[in-house]
């Protein structure tokens, strides 16, 4: 298992340059949005891939897994950072992402652990993933579009 | 220390461009080796910890084990974000990141020191949370400054996303360094890793601090932070200031915060009943990452 974690961190060498590309072109919200919805609902399909225990689909379903996740990962650097004015963005941006990290990051893995112990399914774990999803989707599409501000100077 | 580093004539375009590209390593780099010191703990914490600092003759020490692995590290994150938000509003991008790296870098260094239960009993656990709350500290106030040490050394809004997302790879990176490392250790035979093996790991982040720190102390400041300071706009309590004037932004944040490690924590408990392998020491330490 840790050998597919490898793998698939090591093919987020690539996508995470690559999602931060795309979010140059194609904006920071609409690829960080699209990126939420594809790991949620993909949520399903990758708990019936692990279930099946063939390994060439348990190493798929991580890539894309991965994939879709960093859609998010690597244009939230930018897009976090763009929503706040110069004199306040270290602040601003690394409050964000911590806390992140306490109320989201920390408790998910017991969550589904619980989830797991508790029903003996994937399929609610994944359930909870799209309901963080759809979390995230709101939350993002709130936020002004922040790649055309002025990223130099006060805006507020 | 800024007020020195204030260029005083503007860069030429190469200069500018050597200074971006520094700055895009400088970040990654020292981004990559608090990932690895952040994750490494939290794997060994499952894999050592258990067996050497948390018998569970003392229950005592069972409760601080569960401090240990996962409400020291993320209660301190914020704290970081908070401390290090502060004095990177106020004197810089590059001197709040160098003092996160000397702490994470040295906090975990201490941890590959700490005596065992054997040898001074509970104190071992209670010095293994010290500096876990600690190495937190210094992970929390990382993230944002070195996102914004890249981005703000970029010209044009057109390759923003592009050169913010470098320092996002230090995860995966840092990630994949810390269970090589743990996996060309624990090749030793068994007793060894146990005695003293596990240590190494730990003694290694020192060596990537220092590479980390070298590379540091080479960059200047950012341009828009120079011109914070240059137009004297420095604000006098930033966290109060973000909190009070943005807080949809300082708080929407969480929301659509799932951490990186998400997908892999998640999918660490189920494989429990699938896989044949017995996978509950992983399944708590995939818990772990951030």
């Amino acid at each position: 298992m840790l050998v597919v974690l490898l793998i698939g961190s090591f093919f987020s060498f690539f996508t995470i340059p690559f999602s931060g590309y795309l979010s140059d072109r194609l904006g920071r919200k609409p690829v960080y949005i699209f990126g939420a919805a594809a790991t949620g609902l993909f949520a399903f399909a990758y708990y019936a891939l692990l279930d099946t225990a063939i390994p060439g689909l348990i190493v798929l379903a991580v890539l894309v897994a991965f994939a879709f996740h960093d859609l998010m990962w690597g244009p939230l650097a930018a897009l976090a950072a763009e929503c706040f004015t110069p004199r306040l963005r270290y602040s601003g941006a690394s409050i964000g992402f911590q806390l992140a990290a306490v109320f989201a990051g920390g408790p998910a893995p017991l969550i589904a652990t619980a989830l797991l112990a508790a029903t003996g399914s994937g399929y609610v774990i994944a359930l909870y993933i799209f309901g963080c999803a759809i979390v995230s989707i709101a939350a993002t599409a709130a936020l002004p579009s922040s790649r055309d501000r002025d990223f130099a100077h006060d805006h507020i | 220390m800024t007020i020195a580093e204030v260029a005083a004539v503007p860069l030429s375009d190469l200069d500018h461009r050597a200074q971006l590209r520094r700055a895009v390593i400088a970040s990654t780099v020292g981004t990559t080796i608090e990932w690895y010191d952040f994750l490494l703990y939290g794997q060994m914490a499952a894999l050592v910890f258990a067996k050497l600092y948390f018998p569970s003759s003392d229950p005592l020490t069972g409760t601080l084990q569960a401090f240990a692995v996962f409400a020291v590290g993320f209660v301190a994150r914020p704290v970081g974000a908070a401390i290090f938000g502060h004095y990177g509003d106020r004197i810089g991008r590059k001197a709040a990141l160098i003092a996160t790296l000397l702490l994470t870098g040295l906090s975990t260094f201490l941890v590959g020191c700490v005596p065992t239960y054997e040898q001074i009993g509970v104190w071992g656990a209670v010095l293994l949370v010290a500096l876990r709350f600690i190495q937190g500290i210094g992970v929390g106030g990382e993230w944002g400054g070195s996102v914004l040490l890249s981005m703000e050394w970029a010209r044009t809004g057109k390759n923003r996303g592009l050169i913010a997302s470098w320092p996002q790879f230090g995860g995966p990176a840092g990630f994949f360094l810390a269970n090589l490392a743990i996996l060309a250790f624990s090749q030793m035979s068994g007793d060894q890793f146990l005695s003293w093996g596990w240590r190494v790991p730990f003694w290694l982040s020192l060596v990537m601090v220092g590479i980390g720190l070298w590379i540091r102390l080479g960059i200047l400041e950012t341009p828009i932070f120079q011109q914070v300071i240059a137009g004297e706009r420095v604000a006098r309590a930033p966290v109060v200031e973000v909190l009070k004037r943005q807080p949809k932004e300082s708080s929407s944040s969480p929301s659509r915060g799932w951490d990186r490690w998400f997908p892999p924590s998640c999918m660490a408990p189920l494989f429990s009943p699938t896989a044949p392998k017995p996978s509950g020491p992983r399944a708590t330490s995939c818990s772990s990452f951030c």
